[in-house]
């Protein structure tokens, strides 16, 4: 688990307040691959774990992630996904997260500076599957070298129940 | 969202929308909009304070444009 930040931005405290547990979130994805539940983040930042859950659904509302339908768990904090995806993000060889997207699968290695960073994907035709090397935001290898993106939904995250797009 | 091996690939997945076609890219146009600051600055611990600045606003505007093209 991530240490506590320290707050240096006292004159926003609302702002702040979100900032920490952003961060907080993020960086448990980081290291481990899978979001925290919101009790699990309470002693973390000194707070209940109600506070913990209210400021969630604020950042959820400011943000393209959403949580599980039905649920107080994170399903999506971008740009990954707390449910397995399509994509599958590896660092040094190990597979412990998953993209939200085809789309944020290619700004997950601005999560990992100075990294390379592995993109596989299955083909959604059955054919051979895809393989994406990144570091710092460059490619360094595209199998094949024709990969395309497309997305036949809206970017920007209209769809709150909608746990994949 | 979604990767295919090629933009035939792409046209022939059965969920393809003629109407969405200005959508498909090379990989490497979505990698480079995929380098926008609002993505890039996602490990920053204020992240989402930065988000509400000028600097935040204009990203997230310049994005949105691309996304236009």
């Amino acid at each position: 688990m991530a240490a506590l930040w320290v707050t240096t931005y006292g004159g926003i405290v609302v702002e702040t307040e979100l900032d920490v547990t952003y961060a907080a979130i993020m960086d448990e994805i980081v290291a481990t691959g899978v979001a925290p539940h919101y009790a699990e983040l309470a002693p973390l930042l000194q707070i209940s774990p109600e506070e913990v859950l209210r400021r969630i659904n604020r950042i959820m509302a400011m943000t393209p992630g959403w949580m599980a339908p039905g649920t107080d768990y994170i399903a999506s904090f971008p740009p990954f996904n707390n449910q397995p995806t399509p994509y599958r993000i590896s660092v040094r060889g190990d597979q412990r997260w998953f993209a939200q997207c085809g789309f944020e699968a290619l700004a997950c290695c601005w999560m990992f500076p100075g990294e390379t960073v592995s993109i596989d994907a299955p083909c959604l035709l059955g054919e051979e599957p895809l393989h994406l090397e990144m570091k710092d935001g460059d490619l360094l290898l595209s199998e094949p070298a024709t990969v395309v993106g497309y997305t036949r939904s809206r970017l920007g995250m209209q769809e709150p129940d909608q746990p994949f797009r | 969202m979604n990767l295919f091996r090629s933009e035939q690939h792409a046209k022939r997945w059965n969920e393809w929308e003629e109407s969405m076609a200005q959508t498909l890219h090379p990989v490497e146009w979505w990698i480079e909009t995929f380098r926008n600051p609002i993505f890039r600055n996602r490990s920053r611990p204020d992240y989402l304070t930065w988000l509400a600045t000028d600097e935040g606003t204009s990203a997230t505007m310049e994005f949105a444009h691309r996304l236009e093209q």
